[in-house]
């Protein structure tokens, strides 16, 4: 069993094999063996954590998804399309309903994804917020994330240039 | 908004051009990304589902106000090509309202058609595009990207090269400048194989045509595959710049006639392939048009006539040493393989006025008749030339 010491001090235990889909968590085993001690994860709270953890043992035996990206020779390093697209291939119902979750949660869940290395859960997460994108107006973007307009007019009048060639 | 900027990067990755442009105007840290060009090239391949060959050139453009006027500034950026591919795409769908075809054969005009009524698709082919796409026949759209049809785009490999293009339902020929023939086709795996048949010694293609399973010819003369160490199999041929037509076998790539032109050498601008029989006619720019007995081991044609503008249809009557030559100005003729006008079925010349050209023309062998023993040299009887002429 491997520890895990979250943001608000609590530790929480949980199988090796489970936690290693973190490549963040597989890097720092590697470097110093095997350890009692609980690995520092500060920015992860215990509920996010938990979420987490809850994903990696849901696609415990999976080795396929690590593989399948790192398996890709250098003569296709550059369409990361298709391996997102696998990515959204492989996605399951856990997954989908893994991400209904509010927003503030999703964002923690990509933050700390991305913090732990977990490439499909990144994916997903990205995807998942993408969708709330897609197909919506400027506007409608800005008060989805709570986003303020900084622009000032000129540089609004500017980008509503460029962007004539879209409508039609 | 309190995801990073990398983590932001990772989001919008996901999303479409029409999106990617929408985010660009939420907030400044968001149109610092969108200005990536990493995020359109993304946003191409998930629109286009998959990068072009070739990136659009100035001078393939068509000379639209639009292209010549406002783009001075060419840019190399994926986004300025997503924009222009765009727009060619809408030209193509606009100038085919009122058919409602959306046809997208990446940006580029389709030359050929070729429908597969056993597997349900069509497959459209363009030229300048160096490219063909499957699609649906009753819509004109592209397939959709699944795991079962990412083989929609069949590409030539030298797409500057393309000189003429021909595609049957199992296979694409395209003839290349240097005088050499490519053919992409799929093997029994669904893997995609592009070949190139050997090259002719000397001259560049010009035009191309392919004939179908030599079955109906290996029948009627079982000598001639023989001889030329052909199998019942596919034959192409090319008309090149200087001249001659090339005929190859396609399951080898190897030569298998030449077939002389005339003797100036006139460039020939058109060469078609009777399917089913042993004849083969091209025509020079000049409307020399230039028939070949395959039967025959000359390489000189077997008939010369003086006509005008390209060969529309050659059609040869399976039972008979007869054909049928449709040029688009001089009317359609039915011809004895002796050489000679047997039958014209349209006055020649046609009546100019306007300018009227036969753009397609068919032979329909009667089906009644071909279940007949072939007769002899009889004129074939319900045999109709179907024309069309455009008003202008």
């Amino acid at each position: 069993m491997i520890k895990l010491m979250t943001a608000e001090g609590a530790v929480i235990s949980v199988e090796r094999d489970i936690i290693e889909q973190s490549g963040t968590i597989r890097n720092i085993l590697s470097d110093v063996g095997s350890t009692d001690k609980p690995i520092p994860v500060p920015n992860v709270s215990g509920p996010i954590l938990s979420k987490i953890i809850e994903y990696c043992r849901h696609h415990r035996n999976e080795p396929s998804r690590r593989q399948a990206k790192e398996s890709h020779g250098p003569e296709e390093s550059d369409s990361s399309d298709a391996v997102i697209q696998r990515a959204i291939e492989q996605m399951d119902e856990f997954d989908h309903q893994f991400c209904r979750v509010d927003q503030g949660t999703l964002f923690d869940i990509m933050l700390a994804a991305n913090f732990l290395d977990i490439q499909p859960l990144l994916d997903l997460a990205g995807y998942t917020v993408a969708n709330m994108v897609k197909g919506k107006s400027v506007e409608e973007i800005r008060s989805t994330f709570n986003i303020k307009n900084d622009f000032t007019p000129e540089e609004e009048e500017e980008v509503l240039r460029e962007n004539a060639w879209c409508e039609n | 908004m309190r995801l990073p900027v990398e983590v932001l990067c990772l989001v919008l990755a996901h999303l479409d051009a029409r999106s990617l442009q929408e985010a660009g105007g939420v907030c400044r840290s968001w149109k610092r990304i969108v200005s990536d060009d990493r995020s359109w090239r993304l946003a191409f391949q998930r629109t286009f589902t998959r990068l072009p060959f070739t990136r659009l050139q100035p001078t393939r453009m068509p000379s639209s106000a639009s292209w010549t006027d406002s783009k001075a500034h060419r840019s190399t950026s994926w986004r300025q090509e997503f924009i222009d591919r765009l727009s060619l795409q809408r030209q193509w769908v606009s100038t085919q309202q009122r058919r409602r075809l959306e046809f997208n054969i990446r940006a580029s005009t389709v030359d050929r058609l070729v429908v597969c009524e056993k597997h349900g698709w069509a497959l459209g082919v363009s030229q300048a595009g160096a490219a063909a796409v499957r699609c649906d026949p009753r819509t004109g759209k592209v397939f959709a990207r699944d795991a079962d049809t990412k083989d929609i785009v069949f590409a030539c490999e030298h797409p500057s090269r393309v000189r003429a293009v021909r595609a049957r339902v199992d296979r694409i020929f395209w003839a290349l400048d240097d005088g050499s023939t490519s053919v992409t086709h799929l093997t029994p795996q669904g893997k995609l194989r592009s070949r190139v048949l050997a090259h002719s010694p000397e001259g560049s293609a010009a035009a191309l045509d392919v004939a179908g399973p030599f079955d109906a010819l290996a029948q009627r003369l079982p000598e001639w595959p023989a001889a030329h160490g052909v199998a019942a199999d596919d034959v192409a041929a090319t008309a090149t710049a200087d001249g001659r037509v090339y005929v190859w076998a396609t399951d080898t790539g190897r030569l298998v006639r030449v077939l002389q032109g005339s003797p100036q050498g006139a460039p020939l601008g058109s060469v078609t392939w009777a399917e089913g029989t042993r004849y083969v006619a091209a025509a020079t720019l000049g409307g020399r048009i230039l028939v070949w007995d395959l039967a025959l081991a000359e390489a000189a044609p077997t008939f010369v006539h003086d006509m005008l503008g390209a060969v529309v249809l050659l059609a040869g009557d399976p039972f008979s040493d007869a054909f049928v030559v449709a040029t688009e100005s001089n009317g359609v003729h039915r011809m004895t393989a002796a050489g000679g006008i047997a039958t014209t079925f349209v006055p020649d010349p046609l009546p100019r006025n306007g300018r009227a050209l036969i753009t397609a023309a068919k032979w329909q062998v009667d089906d009644a008749r071909a279940r007949r023993a072939p007769p002899a040299a009889t004129p074939p009887s319900g045999v109709a030339p179907e024309k069309r002429e455009p008003a202008h």
